[in-house]
This record gives structure tokens, C-alpha cells and sequence, in this order.
């Protein structure tokens, strides 16, 4: 086995924002294949729980058995019980926490049109911390209003019984954690002061103009100098470029990205804080890792 | 019509109005002109009278209801159960005896006929949405169609030939027609008021004399024109001589040669020795009495008025107007000939009219009310004959009698709507006997619509190996789309009309008063009246001026277009008070203005030399085709804006072609390029294209093939079909599970609320080469997306149990005794693996999976998780290929008997609906399956702009790129090359654009020709949209930076990406897939049987033969050939060659069943022996095609003897 020498890197990461819901941090000093494979982990190796299974008992509405089941699967259940459960594919025996059971029950008796929620779920006794995002609370909160099923006319009846299970988006993506998490770039950008200052004080405001994300570059007015303001903000749109040529100084502005700072960003769905889903997708990480690395020596003899 | 119709109700309208005139005033005219029928006593040769008065169509009626139910029989009814919507249709026989007594009465039904839906004969016809709904029906339910056995069939309209205008044409054909034939003829289609018609033409002959030609039956006659002419009026030659000449237009100098003609035609009577009218009219008879049936109390001049009166110039009753239009055929074949004139283009819309579906109808039920009348005459006849004393039309049990025989005119009817066929004794004046109706499909609502709006140029011209009917011709602006045509064998055959386009469907109230008022009109503008006494005055200073196909007078050529001017003016002042509205600058309509139609047809035909023949033809009959233009005001009023007094005015197809009509172009000029004044101006851009063509957004950016495609795919797209599904019995319905309305869409989408039946998805687009799965129009689509719902579908199949079917059984539907001898069933399985959940045997803790579903239906039949006790299945129940879904059990035997599931698909039933029949006991029920549509790697998508695709992978969320500023990831990938050959532009526009829309929550105008509208700009549009992706951070030209979801590096070029809407076809592979590794085998040769739904091969046939042999691949042909197929080991004699003779001789032994034993075992198998041989030493066992053996034996049949010589 080898050991890393003094090259050897120590990824940083720096929190930005960290909130309940959404998380973002900058990953410097590694390789995109690290941070992609964290991001992909995030994606679809971050287990969480979703309804799975859904026996019908009684469906009168409009929309068919298995529009309502899938529907059923597509609410996100609050999660964080998934670290004592078992999946079905893994190693379980009787003990084991594996199925949580809810059930629906639902007749609309009135002449209105009923809306069936997320909120009439009953909840499994033995685990009410599984329950949907937003469940029976805030309902005057936009945000927390609860995930419509189906709409009901009088008379109509929905009674069914739910088994949700622990899961990791590579089977569904119902089971993925996140509404979307990306890593960008950072640019590095580096203007040629030199040839910069050949400009006229109009044409470096209307370089500076052309970049449409705004707040890349900046025209400063006491210094009459062009000023990398918030590199982060480049969207790659290579407008400075285009403004640079039509100019005729090409070579104005050098934009790179560089390959070993990501900026992360999680949106959680609210299944997971967006906080336990970096960590635990760290932690899968590193688990793959591990088991890379028991199975790497014996095979390894030979070579080193 | 007091309401005013929805937009919906304007395209079904010519469907409607031209049914409900049939059942009214149709069915009266067509038994107004039915000619009665005279029966003649042999022995007293007195005659008798029959004829039919009072024709009345009810209401539909439930036949089986009993007296306290709602009898009323609903359109969904009929196509629950299968039957057809009709109600009673009566005629009163009116009989009249021979001595002129009082006629006799008597009410008679004719059998049922078919309601068209929302006509007057229709329940649903005034309802509203809310009271459709509450009666199953549709909330838009527009009707225009029939039910027939439960399907819904439509009459396809068709096109014809221009009724009452005289065609000037061209043919080779034409000169088969005789020795002294030439290619020139006029033509001219009489039509009746019960739309019946009749063709008749002129032909020159080489002589310079013309011929007339007509139909009787199926045959062609011929008359000269000259002894004709002499048989309408008393007339002299001479005055003849000179009404024609100066028909013809010879442009001043008098053609000396076009004289000598027409006095040679004149001459022709004399030789065959007849002067006078009487001579004629007796000559006529007497060689036509035959063929016309005539009477024999008629003499021959009765015989001969009797011919001029029904066969020629049908359409016109007085002798005066036949001669005259006699007269102007002719004057037109002379100039055609003589090359004063040019031909007509038959090919032409401005030369066409539609045949609608209460004109055929009309046409036919006056065959078959005639035919009836026919047979009666016969049964009388036969009854003279055969008992004499019988026969009194006074009694009214005999005439019952006899009337019953007539057949069930109903049923002729009903049958030409199941099959399309029309089945006649004569032609009926029709190129086709054929494909009159289609079913209307609910596919989706954009083929639904098209049913409707389809128009055929006729079975005749599909089959013509020359394509230059096919051709787009400019006549057909504005009234035939140009995109909405199909590609291939119907490829500009099958069109389809424009939004705007109307059809005439029936004519005015009160025609003969209109035609008095036009008439009236006209010659208050100076025309002068044609008169028998007076000569016309000569073309072409003057013109002809036709009505419907009848001269009515002369206009002055300066003058004319005064004539027509005014007329358009009083037109558009119609309209405008039909709709409620006033025409500015326009004095109100007096007297007869007010009776003149708005639809009326002014084609102007301005005399040129060696131009059309002119004329100024006035229409006011039913089956044109109409569209609204605006009028521009008049060349004084110019000065003011050309918008401000332009008013909308009908015009038809001839009419057109002699106006100058301005298309919108954004410029607004009041002359065109080559100076001409405009009259007219287009209302907009979209009135050149159908309903369905101007739903692709910006359908102007795109190559016009690619609009065509999208047209055919439109129609083809899974979608909502209908909000009735629960009430519908289609055989096949998919259905999007979560369509959504696009961002980008055009005026006419939200006018034909077109939200209502929405068919497609809003899918982020990538456009970029990911995996090489997007190659050849193959596209990636995100299987997260999937997951979560995306172009879900199901597919609702309706299955139509009915216990009559078994006949001579008493069946009843009842669920199948459990038997102790069951076994167990065997664990099933659907296509691509399909399987029940998965139970999980570990001793896991998990309740749902370990112990027995908690669900579960109560019973204790047979099959019982699926059939309930009623032998129906129950609701909700899943079924796998080849299960049973219900049972039925003989009543006598006791036996039961399942309906197994066909194919290869699990269905889940999704409803059962019992349909209540004559029989109390329960005969009917409709099972309704739903099976499961999902994407699937091989189904096809496609976007609005003729871009289909097929799913080649359903790709991970994390394997997709990803936007590195917002981290979404496409819904779909689609290759870039797939736009530089096809160009379309549009496509890129709308992902911009609704990109923007959705950024903003807005919806896009994506109506095409904006600019030339002044509607918008495009160029604004895209800028709007780039100003607004701006704003919120994006690129202006749509692209964005990608990161690979594999490797995590970024693309080196942007990506363009944004929504664009996708339809789903409906072609999925789940329909077509056709797999087999060992299957059925064909009984005689031993060959897998063919055919995807016996589980066949797909076959290896001689190309690709020839294809291995070029290769090589001797092995792998053998394999294919050989031993895949019909690889079979058989016995050969090798002394004497033969594979016949081989036979298997049993060990000897003296135990029967030892002996079966043995010849079946593999082991103690007897002694195969040669019987030609008597030996079987010389056996050989061979590897041979089972076809040989097959082969050899018919040969042996034929006594042709085979021998194979047999080596090691």
C-alpha cells in the first residue's frame, strides 16, 4: 500500500448558507470527480423513506388505483428514522424496523368538492415521526400546505392501506432527498489591465455592460478601472468575449474555471435537513471507500 | 339559428345543416319529385296512380322499453349497447285508382333511419353543457356524426364537380367516344332540388357539328345538338342561328368559319328529314321510349317531351331556360373549339362543390323510395297476372300487403353507414360506389375535429397514376389547407378545409323568391332579362348573365362590374345584418335586396381574348364552399384608412379566382405590385390554414414538410380523448395521465379550447449528443422524471361481452365451482417480464410482505381473486394473459366457460357496465380493461414541429447533465442533428420562448405569420424573451453550461435548453413488439406459423437470403433456414432413394399394449423397414426440411417419383 506523499491534498469545504432546507459550501482542493461523486451519492445514494406499497381496499374516484399509488409514493415522508430502518434488500430479521404502516380513509359526504391531502394519512402508532412533509401544520402557511391527492365529489370513497420503506433514489426517484443539488465551477477571471486601459471610459462601461449576469465585473468611477467585482456570478455566457472581439482586443479578459473549488448547492426536499444529506452522503462515501479498500490488498500484493 | 354557434359548432356545421335540411325539407322535395308510378290494369287498361306524400323522421325511441320508463333512447345508449341511434322513419302511400276517384292514405314505416347527432331530430340538440354532462355526453358534445352498432361513423364529404356551371374541357378520352369525335366537350351537372343529378355534355364533332351526350341507367346516349335545339320551343332555324352566334365571343370580327358551323350544326335536323319541333320531339321518342321506360299509352311526342323533361337540363323546369342553356352549352364548345376561349381546369377548386352528407343521403333515399315504388308496381303486376280478382286499390289490407313487401328503407340506409357502401341499380351520378363513411376515431381531439373537416376528391383519383390532381392548385386558397394533407397514397387527395372555410348546406327558404329578387336586383343594376322572343344582344359586348345555371339576361361588359360590385354590396349587407351588425356607408337594403342571400356566389368572368368564356354566374344553391374576406371600400372612398370601412363578405371558390384579394402582409398598400386595385383583403393570415395546422406554433419558421408531419402526428398523439371515458365503448383509448396545456401556443389554441382535451407535456429539451443514445432521431429521456409521472399513459380497452353471441345455448353469466381437483395456478406473467409484487421469503419483519394481503375479495368460486359470484370481473381486479376475467355457465349442460385475456399485456379492470337488452335476464356488459402505457425504451415522441423520436434509454437523473447554476437536469435529450437538415426553426423558437413564458408564468403567443398580421413582431417576441431570460439571470440565447452527470466536467460549449411541448404517439412498442425463440408451428410444414398475435416469427425471407449468401454466411443460413425452422430427422431408404417409403415395422410381439409401448418408446422401438425394399438394411436416418417430406408427397400424388441418392 502506498501512502500518500506530500502532495497529498485535504479537501476544505466552507459553509455558506445552512439552512433547514438548503445548504451551500465551497469544496476546494480536490478533483471533479470528487465532487461529482459526492453530488451523485447526494442524488441517489442518500436513503430515505417513501410509501412503497399500497393496497387498495376501496377506490370510487375519478383517478385509478395506480395514479393514487403513485402519487402515495411521491410524498415526501420526513426521514430521519431511515438511520434505524432496514431496507428490503438488506440483511434483516424479525426484530428489525423495516415497514411503516399509514392508511387513508376518506368519504366525502358533502356536496362540495373534497380535497384529499397528504393530512389524511393516519399515521403508524409505532412511528409517528414518519409522516409527510408539513403534516397537519401551517395550513395557513402557503409553503406548509399540505400535497393534494385527489379531489373528491360526494359520495366518493378512498380507503387504502400504505407501507412505506426505507429506499435510495437509484430504485425511484421517489426516494431521492433533494429537489436538485449542483456544483459549479469557480471562474477565474483576469483582465489585462494593459490592454484595458486602450479602452475609452465608454467602452469599458459598455463592456462591462455586456455581461448579462450583472455584478461579474464592475466600472469603477473614481479609478475609471474595470474591476472583477463577483467572479462567482459568471455564467460562462462568453458575452465579455464577444464584447472583447467586436472591440477588436481580443485577449481583454481570461476566463477559466477552476478544477478544484466546487460551489455546492442542496435544496432539500424536506424529507432530510439539507445538512444530514451531506453527511450522510459523506459518510456513504466513505463507506464505498472503505469497502474499496478491504477489497483492494489482495489484489494489490503483487503490484507494490 | 338563434344562438350563435361556439367555434366548435362552426366546424361540425356543414355536417348538421345539411342533415337537417335532408330530414325537413330534403326528405319533402325528394318525395315532391319522386315520379308516381302508373299500373295498368291488362285487362281494363286502366291505370292506377301510387305515389308517396308526407315523409316524417322521429325521434329515437327505446324499441324494448316498457310503458312506465323513459322512452327516450339517448346516444349513449346506443353506444353502450351497441345498436344504432335511429328514429322511425313514415311516408304515406298514396294510392289513386284508375277511375280518378279520391286517393287513398295509407301510413306507412319505412324502417328507422339514423340520426346524425345535435340535429333537429336529436335529444341532445339544444342542450346545454350542463344538461350534456348530466346525460353522459360530452360538455362540448358537437354532434356532425352517427352512431352505428355503437361506433361512431361519419359521411365523409367529398368533392364534385361544380353543379349549373358549363365546364369547357379537353380530354383524349373523348374521342373513344365515336369515329368523329374530337377531345373538346362542355359539360354541365344538373342537379335537382333532391340533390338527384345528372351530367350532360356537348361534344364536338369533327364535322363541325356537336353531339349531345346523356345518361339513362348506366348507359351513355347521343343526340345531335342541332335536332335537340328544334325540341324545346317553336323556333326557327334562323332565329336559333342567331341566338347562338352572338353567345359567342369572337372579339368583333365575325369568324366566317365559326358561322359555317353553326349553320351546319342547324342544318343536321333536315337531313333526317325534321322541321318543326313536333317532328323533332316524335323522332326523340320514338328512339328513345324504350330506354326511358315510357308508357305505352304515351305517343312518341309524350315519349320524347317525357326524355327532354328527365334526363335533359334536369335542373331546370321550363322548356324556354332548357333551350337557353342548351344554347350557351353550346355557344361555349363552339368558342372552345373555334379557340376563343380556353378550357377549364377540372382540377380546380374554383370548379368544385362538396357533396355533404345530407346530399347523399337525399340522392340516395330518392333511389330507393323510387326502387320501392318499383316493386310495388311489379307485385301488383304479377298479382294482375296470377290473380286478378285480388288486385283493388280500394281495399286497404291489399294495398297493406302489398306496400309490406317494399324493403326496409332504413335498413339500405343503415347499411350505407356501417360500410360506406352505396349499392344502386344506376350510378346515381357519382365517380365512386365506395368509402362514403369512416368511423370518427377519438384518438385524440385533433383527429376527432379533422373527421369533420376532411374533404376527399374521390375514390376514382386515388387510383390515377398521374399526380396532377394532386397538386396544390392556388384556386384552392383559403377554402383547403395546404399542410393538412397526409403524405403518401392520399397525399393531396384527402384535404382538409380551412379554419374559415364554410360549406353551403342547403338552400335558401324559399329559392324560387330568392331567385325572382336576384333577378329583380340584377335588372334594376341594368341587366336585361333574357326573354324567348328577344335576341341577344352579342358577346362580348354583352355578357351572359347566369343563375344557377339558368340565363336569366344580358348585362352590358362595361357595365358588369357595377352589376357585381352592387351585388357584393348588398352581400356584405346581408351578412352584416344577419349578424346584427350595419355596413358603414351603406344605404339600408329595399325590396328585393333584402331576400338576396348573404352566400350568394358573384363570379364575374371579364371577357379576354383567348381567355375563360365569359359571363357574369351567379350562385345561390347549397354545397359551395364559402369564406369570409374583408371588402375594401371603393376606389372614391380610398382616402380613408382601409381598415375602417372594410366589412366582411362571403365569397366562393369561382368567385375568388376573379377577385384581388390582398394578403396581409404588414403593408396595408391599396394596389398591388403590378398595379392592380385590391377589392378584398384577407381577415388574417390563419384563414389560409385548417384547424389543426394552425395549432403549431410558429409553424412560419419551420420547412413546410416538417408542418405536414406534425399535422399527421398531431392526429396520431396520445392525449385526452374524451372526458366520457366511463361512458364510452371504443375499442382502444389512450390517455395521458398528466397532460399539461403548452406555454407556447396560438390564437386558435384557446378558441377551440383545445384545453380541454390537452395532449401533450411541457419537457425540458436539451439539445446536445449525450451517450450516443440520441443518434438517428433516437431520444434520451430522464428516467427520474418518469419516475415521477412524466408522458404517463394508459391504454382503456373495451371489451364487449354479450351471451347471444352463443347461440342456440342458454348461457347465463355466473361464476365457476371451486373443485377439489384444481391445481394450483401457476405464477403469471405479462410481457417484458411482468410479475405480481414480489414476496419476499426472508423471515423479515415486514408485515406486508410476509403475511397474506389484507385485501382481499370474499368468495369461493373459481378464480375468485378476479371473478365475482355475478360471473363478472370485479372492479379493480388485475389480470394476467391468458387469465380468466369472467365466466358464463350453460344453463342445459351446466358447464362453465371463461373469457380469457388476449395478449401479453396485465390488465386491471377498470369498470364493468351492464347493458340492459330486450331480454330481462342479463345478456350484455361491457368490461372495461385499463392497461398500464408508462414509457418504454421503443416508444415514440414528438415534438409540435415534425420532430419524432424514439425513447432509445430511459437515463438516470444522476447520469443527465445538469445546469451548473441551477442544478436541473433535462427531461429529455435530443440529438442536434436532427435540425440542421430539417430547419426547423420553429422548434428552437418555442424552447426560447416558453423558456421565457415559463420564467415569467406567462403564456407565448406562437401563432405563425405575426408580423404580416400587425398581430406582433417575432423579432419583438424573441427579443422580449432574451430581455426577460436576462432579467432572471440567464442567457439571452438560451444556452446554458452544462456539467456531465458522469464525470462531473463541464461541456465546452453552452447548451441550448428550455421547454418545448411533446406529444406522445400512440405507437409504443408494447403494441408491436414480436418476439419467439420456439413457438407455434404450422401443421403441414412444420414452419413457425407468422403473425404477431399467434405468437409467430417475423420472416426470413428471400432478400435476406440473398443478403447471407452474399456474405457468405453459409452457417448462420443454415441455421436460420434449416435449423430453426423446420429441422426434422426423418428415415431414407438408400437402395432405393426414397423418403416415403419408409415405415416403422413394431417388434414383434404377442402384448398389445406392449406393442403401444414400444412403437412410442425411444428404446425398444421396432425395425424401420423399406416397404418398396421389403428390407431395412439400406435405412439411413437423415436431417431433412419437414417441407421435403411434404413435397416429395404431393409429387407422389401427381405420380412424379423422388429418389435421393444417399452417400455417407
Amino acid at each position: 500500500m502506498t501512502t500518500l506523499g506530500e502532495n497529498r491534498r485535504v479537501p476544505q469545504v466552507q459553509i455558506r448558507v445552512l439552512r433547514d432546507d438548503y445548504c451551500e459550501f465551497v469544496l476546494s482542493d480536490t478533483d471533479p470527480s470528487v465532487a461529482n461523486a459526492l453530488r451523485r451519492i447526494m442524488l441517489v445514494e442518500v436513503p430515505t423513506i417513501a410509501i412503497d406499497l399500497v393496497e387498495i381496499e376501496e377506490n370510487t374516484t375519478v383517478l385509478n388505483d395506480e395514479f393514487i399509488a403513485h402519487r402515495l409514493g411521491l410524498i415526501p415522508l420526513v426521514s430521519n428514522a431511515v438511520y434505524n430502518m432496514k431496507g428490503v434488500f438488506e440483511d434483516a430479521g424479525e426484530e428489525d424496523f423495516m415497514d411503516v404502516e399509514m392508511s387513508l380513509n376518506v368519504k366525502c359526504t358533502s356536496e362540495d368538492t373534497m380535497d384529499v391531502t397528504s393530512n389524511d394519512l393516519t399515521l403508524d402508532v409505532k412511528h409517528p415521526e414518519v409522516h409527510p412533509v408539513g403534516y397537519k401544520q401551517g395550513d395557513f402557511d402557503a409553503l406548509k400546505r399540505p400535497i393534494l391527492l385527489v379531489k373528491m365529489r360526494k359520495n366518493q370513497e378512498l380507503r387504502l392501506r400504505a407501507v412505506a420503506r426505507k429506499g435510495i433514489g437509484k430504485d425511484h426517484a421517489k426516494w431521492i432527498p433533494v429537489a436538485t443539488v449542483s456544483f459549479q465551477y469557480m471562474p477565474e477571471i483576469s483582465i489585462n489591465r494593459a490592454l484595458m486601459d486602450t479602452l475609452t471610459e465608454q467602452e469599458k462601461e459598455d463592456w462591462v455592460d455586456a455581461t448579462p449576469s450583472k455584478g461579474v465585473f464592475r466600472y469603477n468611477n473614481i479609478t475609471k478601472q474595470v474591476e472583477v467585482d463577483n467572479a462567482e456570478l459568471y455564467q460562462y455566457d462568453g458575452e465579455a468575449l464577444a464584447k472583447s472581439e467586436e472591440l477588436g482586443k481580443p485577449g481583454l479578459v481570461t476566463i477559466k474555471e477552476r478544477q478544484d473549488i466546487f460551489i455546492f448547492r442542496v435544496e432539500s426536499t424536506g424529507v432530510l435537513k439539507a445538512e444530514d444529506v451531506v453527511l450522510t452522503a459523506l459518510e456513504v462515501l466513505m463507506r464505498k471507500l472503505r469497502n474499496l479498500q478491504e477489497a483492494l490488498p489482495q489484489q494489490d500484493v503483487g503490484a507494490t | 339559428m338563434a344562438e350563435s354557434p361556439t367555434s366548435l359548432e362552426e366546424l361540425v356545421r356543414p355536417h348538421i345543416d345539411s342533415f337537417d335540411y335532408f330530414i325537413g325539407e330534403g326528405l319533402q322535395s325528394v318525395v315532391e319529385l319522386l315520379k308516381p308510378v302508373e299500373i295498368e290494369n291488362p285487362q281494363t287498361s286502366r291505370r292506377a296512380r301510387i305515389w308517396f306524400e308526407n315523409p316524417r323522421v322521429a325521434r329515437p325511441v327505446k324499441e324494448e322499453a316498457s310503458g312506465a320508463a323513459d322512452k327516450r333512447l339517448f346516444p349513449r345508449d346506443c353506444r353502450e349497447s351497441g345498436t344504432t341511434y335511429k328514429g322511425a322513419f313514415h311516408l304515406d302511400l298514396m294510392v289513386q285508382d284508375a277511375d280518378g276517384g279520391p286517393a287513398h292514405r295509407l301510413t306507412r314505416c319505412m324502417g328507422h333511419l339514423p340520426i346524425m347527432l345535435r340535429s333537429t331530430a336529436c335529444y341532445l340538440r339544444h342542450l346545454t353543457p350542463a344538461q350534456l354532462v348530466a346525460r353522459k355526453e360530452e360538455a362540448m358534445e358537437v354532434g356532425g356524426y352517427f352512431i352505428c352498432n355503437g361506433l361512431e361513423r361519419i359521411i365523409r364529404m367529398l368533392i364534385q364537380q361544380r353543379r349549373h356551371y358549363v365546364m369547357g374541357l379537353r380530354r383524349s378520352a373523348y374521342q373513344k367516344r365515336g369515329p368523329t369525335f374530337t377531345d373538346v366537350a362542355t359539360l354541365l351537372r344538373c342537379v335537382r332540388r333532391d340533390e338527384t343529378s345528372a351530367t350532360v355534355r356537348c361534344h364536338y364533332l369533327r364535322d363541325g357539328t356537336a353531339s349531345f351526350a346523356f345518361t339513362i341507367g348506366r348507359a351513355e346516349y347521343f343526340v345531335p345538338v342541332g335536332v335537340l335545339l328544334k325540341c324545346f320551343l317553336e323556333v326557327s332555324d334562323r332565329e336559333l342561328f342567331a341566338r347562338l352566334l352572338s353567345l359567342i365571343p369572337q372579339g368583333g370580327d365575325g369568324d366566317s368559319a365559326v358561322a359555317d358551323r353553326v349553320e351546319r350544326l342547324l342544318r343536321a335536323p333536315a337531313q333526317l328529314g325534321l322541321h318543326t319541333r313536333a317532328q323533332s320531339l316524335e323522332y326523340l321518342g320514338s328512339l328513345f321510349r324504350g330506354a326511358i321506360e315510357a308508357p305505352g299509352h304515351l305517343t312518341d311526342m309524350q315519349a320524347g317531351e317525357m326524355l327532354l323533361r328527365e334526363h335533359v337540363m334536369i335542373h331546370l323546369d321550363h322548356a324556354g331556360d332548357k333551350l337557353n342553356a342548351l344554347l350557351s352549352m353550346t355557344a361555349k364548345l363552339f368558342s372552345l373549339a373555334a379557340g376563343l376561349c380556353t378550357d377549364d381546369n377540372a382540377d380546380a377548386l374554383s370548379h368544385h362543390e362538396a357533396l355533404l352528407p345530407g346530399a347523399l343521403l337525399s340522392k340516395f333515399m330518392a333511389d330507393k323510395l323510387a326502387e320501392c315504388l318499383a316493386l310495388f308496381k311489379r307485385q301488383v303486376l304479377q298479382d294482375y297476372e296470377k290473380e286478378p280478382e285480388k288486385v283493388n286499390f280500394r281495399d286497404p289490407v291489399y294495398v297493406k300487403k302489398t306496400a309490406d313487401r317494399m324493403p326496409d328503407v332504413g335498413k339500405k340506409v343503415e347499411y350505407l353507414l356501417n360500410t360506406g357502401n352505396l349499392v344502386s341499380n344506376s350510378t346515381l351520378d357519382m365517380s365512386q360506389a365506395t368509402g362514403f363513411t369512416v368511423v370518427a376515431e377519438k384518438l385524440n381531439f385533433f383527429r376527432y375535429l379533422s373527421h369533420f373537416r376532411a374533404i376527399h376528391r374521390g375514390a376514382y383519383f386515388a387510383q390515377l397514376r398521374t399526380t396532377t390532381v394532386r397538386k396544390l392548385l392556388p384556386e384552392s386558397w383559403g377554402f383547403l389547407c395546404p399542410v393538412h394533407t397526409p403524405d403518401g397514397a392520399p397525399c393531396g387527395l384527402l384535404s382538409h378545409l380551412t379554419a374559415t372555410c364554410r360549406i353551403v348546406a342547403q338552400p335558401p327558404d324559399s329559392p324560387e323568391d330568392v331567385q325572382h329578387a336576384i333577378v329583380a336586383v340584377a335588372a334594376s343594376l341594368g341587366m336585361v332579362p333574357a326573354a324567348p322572343a328577344l335576341a341577344p344582344p352579342a358577346a362580348p359586348q354583352y355578357l351572359g348573365v347566369h343563375l344557377d345555371g339558368r340565363p336569366i339576361g344580358f348585362v352590358e361588359a362595361r357595365a358588369a362590374p357595377r352589376l357585381a360590385a352592387r351585388l357584393r354590396a348588398i352581400k356584405a349587407g346581408r351578412l352584416a345584418s344577419e349578424m346584427g351588425r350595419s355596413v358603414p356607408g351603406l344605404a339600408p337594403l329595399r325590396g328585393a335586396e333584402t331576400v338576396v342571400p348573404a352566400d350568394l356566389e358573384v363570379a364575374l368572368v371579364p371577357y379576354e381574348k383567348g381567355g375563360p368564356y365569359p359571363g357574369l354566374y351567379l350562385f345561390s344553391g347549397p354545397a359551395r364552399m364559402i369564406r369570409p374576406v374583408l371588402q375594401l371600400p371603393a376606389a372614391s372612398a380610398a382616402a380613408a384608412p382601409a381598415a375602417s370601412g372594410s366589412c366582411p363578405e362571403l365569397i366562393g371558390t369561382l368567385e375568388q379566382i376573379n377577385l384581388h384579394i390582398r394578403c396581409p402582409d404588414g403593408s396595408g398598400q391599396a394596389v398591388s405590385t403590378s398595379g392592380v386595385r385590391y377589392s378584398h383583403a384577407e381577415v388574417n393570415c390563419a384563414a389560409m390554414l385548417s384547424v389543426v395546422a394552425s395549432l403549431t406554433p410558429y409553424s412560419d419558421f419551420n420547412q413546410s414538410p416538417r408542418n405536414m408531419y406534425q399535422c399527421q402526428m398531431g392526429k396520431q398523439t396520445m392525449g385526452t380523448p374524451s372526458q366520457t371515458v366511463r361512458h364510452r365503448t371504443d375499442a382502444k383509448l389512450y390517455r395521458l395521465q398528466t397532460p399539461q396545456t403548452p406555454i407556447a401556443r396560438t390564437a386558435r389554441y384557446d378558441e377551440y379550447h383545445m384545453d380541454d382535451f390537452p395532449s401533450g407535456t411541457n419537457m425540458i429539451v436539451a439539445v446536445l449528443a449525450y451517450t450516443g443514445y440520441d443518434m438517428e432521431d433516437a431520444m434520451i429521456l430522464n428516467k427520474s422524471a418518469v419516475d415521477r409521472g412524466l408522458a404517463h399513459g394508459t391504454l382503456f380497452k373495451t371489451e364487449g361481452l354479450d351471451l347471444r353471441d352463443d347461440k342456440g345455448k342458454a348461457m347465463v353469466f355466473a361464476a365457476e365451482k371451486k373443485s377439489d381437483r384444481d391445481r394450483p395456478a401457476e405464477r403469471p406473467r405479462g410481457a417484458f417480464g411482468q410479475e405480481l409484487p414480489h414476496p419476499i421469503t426472508s423471515p423479515s419483519a415486514s408485515s406486508a410482505v410476509a403475511g397474506p394481503l389484507k385485501v382481499r375479495p370474499q368468495g369461493q368460486q373459481k378464480n375468485d381473486e378476479r371473478i365475482d359470484v355475478d360471473g363478472l370481473p370485479h372492479v379493480g381486479a388485475v389480470v394476467y394473459p391468458g387469465q380468466a376475467y369472467y365466466s358464463k355457465v350453460d344453463r342445459a349442460t351446466g358447464k362453465a366457460k371463461t373469457g380469457n385475456l388476449k395478449g401479453e399485456e396485465v390488465a386491471i379492470v377498470d369498470q364493468v357496465t351492464i347493458v340492459g337488452t330486450a331480454d330481462p335476464n342479463l345478456q350484455r356488459a361491457n368490461v372495461l380493461m385499463r392497461l398500464n402505457r408508462n414509457p418504454v425504451v421503443g416508444d415514440k415522441f414528438s415534438s409540435r414541429h415534425g420532430q419524432k423520436g424514439v425513447l432509445s434509454q430511459l437515463w438516470p437523473d444522476v447520469n443527465m447533465p445538469f445546469v451548473a447554476g441551477t442544478g436541473m437536469r433535462p427531461d429529455l435529450i435530443i440529438n442536434p442533428h436532427a435540425f440542421p437538415s430539417r430547419m426547423t426553426i420553429g422548434m428552437l423558437m418555442e424552447s426560447l420562448v416558453s423558456k421565457a413564458g415559463a420564467l415569467q408564468g406567462k403564456f407565448v403567443n406562437g401563432s405563425p405569420f405575426q408580423d404580416a398580421d400587425g398581430v406582433g413582431s417575432t423579432q419583438e417576441l424573441v427579443k422580449t424573451a432574451s430581455d426577460a431570460l436576462e432579467e432572471a439571470g440567464f442567457s439571452r440565447l438560451g444556452g446554458e453550461t452544462l456539467i456531465s452527470g458522469v464525470t462531473g466536467e463541464e461541456f465546452a460549449a453552452d447548451i441550448y435548453i428550455g421547454p418545448v411541448y411533446y406529444q406522445r404517439l400512440r405507437h409504443m412498442v408494447s403494441d408491436k413488439f414480436q418476439v419467439r425463440s420456439t413457438g407455434p408451428v404450422n401443421a403441414l410444414t412444420h414452419q413457425p406459423i407468422k403473425g404477431r398475435k399467434f405468437g409467430g416469427g417475423i420472416r426470413f425471407g428471400e432478400m435476406e437470403r440473398d443478403a447471407l449468401l452474399a456474405h457468405g454466411a453459409a452457417y448462420l443460413l443454415h441455421d436460420r433456414l434449416h435449423t430453426s425452422s423446420d429441422y426434422a430427422v426423418m428415415d431414407a431408404c438408400a437402395s432405393c432413394g426414397s423418403i416415403l417409403t419408409p415405415l416403422l415395422r413394431p417388434a414383434q410381439t404377442s402384448n398389445v399394449g406392449a406393442h403401444l409401448l414400444a412403437s412410442q418408446g425411444a428404446g425398444a422401438k421396432g425395425q424401420v423397414v423399406c416397404r418398396a425394399c421389403e428390407t431395412g438394411r439400406a435405412m439411413t436416418r437423415v436431417a431433412l426440411p419437414y417441407v421435403l417430406k411434404y413435397l416429395v408427397t404431393e409429387l407422389a400424388a401427381m405420380n412424379i417419383k423422388c429418389t435421393f441418392s444417399i452417400a455417407q
